[in-house]
């Protein structure tokens, strides 16, 4: 059977998705993604470990490698070009705040503010916690199984952390996605809860446990996990931690094609930074829809296919019948 | 066939208007019509469709798709019991082969 064929024109997209997968910290091994086999996917259930972060805008690729010439001749001229350095910056604005979005877009730890005991002292990152309760047997990713006693302590439409207890560990910490890094060996047991990303709204409480919302980012709760409520988020401006994840931009054209720009790698590169943009054109000082502003470092690879160290991947998948 | 500049755009106006129902005699007709807004956003997704060449039965599937704006919802006008509103999408075409 022969087919048609168009030349194609330029893709027309609407709007960008994101997607966010943890990266070992401590191996520096990242998740990858393959647009052969996986381009296809639907932008809505985005393949596993892959996560959405929703609509992006203001997305712009800046690559910042320097290049220089080999010079030869009199007078000199440009025999070959060598890569001195290698460099990408990318920027982009998310048009949601979650736990995830805030993390990434901040320059350092993201913490839960976990529940505090009454009377508890003032802290700018949360004062001294509630006990935390420990899961039952029977507990799933989206299903937190808990003594009747312990489930009464939580409401529907509350957040919880669900993580291990804290005991002196150093380095990384946090599965699949580490929440911080230390140093030295601190105090408060409630620490990996603080930074975890185990995080999710209850839908709905009854006497056996809770019902999440949506799935936890590690899965069941491991060995050991204790659960504790959360109110809110901080993050501070400073500190040392940079967050890494690896990251999927998705435009889809109007003809079916698709771009994809896969960093295995990206880094904060700046502290928090919000952009405040009004809701009416006509009234600039009235309402604002306040977005989340997002600087990033791509940090380089080892492509086992030839050895060469990149950055970012851009894959097109052209739409049916278009030539090539 | 180069495509890249053979796009055409055409500005697609829907009007629609309720007088809401007369078992709440029309005091209903503001939610009726956010009801009839819902559900132009929801026909206009996807923000696109296959391209079909009617001058042939059964009708014959080109190679481009058709797609279009998201819709721009002009103010409510009220004229006696009836609210009214429009909605206008652009709606664009690559011109194929033989059009």
């Amino acid at each position: 059977m022969a087919a048609t064929w168009f030349r194609a024109p330029a893709p027309v997209a609407r709007r960008m998705r994101g997607y966010f997968a943890p990266v070992n910290r401590a191996t520096q091994t990242p998740v990858l993604f393959d647009a052969s086999e996986q381009g296809a996917f639907d932008l809505d259930a985005p393949p596993a470990p892959w996560i959405s972060l929703g609509w992006i805008q203001d997305f712009t690729r800046k690559p910042m490698s320097k290049t220089a010439p080999v010079l030869t001749g009199i007078p000199a001229a440009t025999l070959e070009q060598v890569r001195e350095t290698l460099e990408a910056q990318v920027s982009l604005q998310f048009l949601s705040w979650t736990k995830l979005t805030m993390a990434l877009a901040t320059g350092s730890q993201h913490m839960n503010l976990l529940a505090s005991v009454s009377g508890a002292a003032a802290a700018a990152d949360g004062a001294q916690a509630a006990a935390a309760v420990v899961p039952q047997t029977g507990s799933t990713a989206t299903f937190v199984a808990l003594a009747s006693a312990d489930a009464a302590k939580f409401t529907a439409g509350s957040i919880i952390a669900l993580d291990v207890d804290y005991t002196g560990q150093t380095g990384f910490l946090g599965a699949p996605v580490a929440g911080a890094y230390v140093r030295q060996a601190l105090t408060d047991v409630n620490y990996i809860r603080r930074v975890t990303f185990n995080v999710a709204l209850v839908s709905q409480v009854n006497p056996t446990g809770l019902t999440l919302a949506e799935p936890l980012l590690g899965g069941a709760p491991a060995a050991g996990a204790k659960l504790q409520a959360v109110t809110g988020f901080v993050d501070r401006e400073g500190g040392s931690f940079y967050q890494e994840w690896s990251a999927l931009f998705v435009m889809q054209g109007s003809q079916g094609e698709r771009i994809f720009y896969y960093y295995p790698r990206l880094q904060t590169m700046v502290g928090a930074e919000e952009a405040a943009i009004p809701l009416s054109g006509k009234n600039p000082g009235g309402q604002s829809r306040v977005l989340l502003k997002g600087q990033f470092l791509a940090l380089p690879v080892t492509d086992p296919l030839d050895g060469e160290r990149v950055m970012c991947y851009r894959s097109f998948l052209p739409a049916a019948n278009a030539m090539v | 066939m180069d495509l890249g500049s053979a796009m055409t755009a055409e500005e697609c106006e829907i009007l629609y208007q309720t007088c809401g129902t007369q078992s709440f005699g029309g005091l209903d007709r503001g939610r009726a019509l956010s009801e009839m807004d819902e559900e132009l956003v929801v026909m206009v997704q996807p923000f696109f469709t296959p391209k079909l060449n009617y001058t042939a039965t059964p009708p014959a599937a080109m190679l481009t798709k058709v797609f279009w704006d998201e819709p721009g919802f002009t103010p409510i006008v009220t004229q006696r019991d009836l609210l009214s509103r429009s909605a206008k999408v652009m709606v664009y075409s690559y011109q194929e082969q033989g059009e």
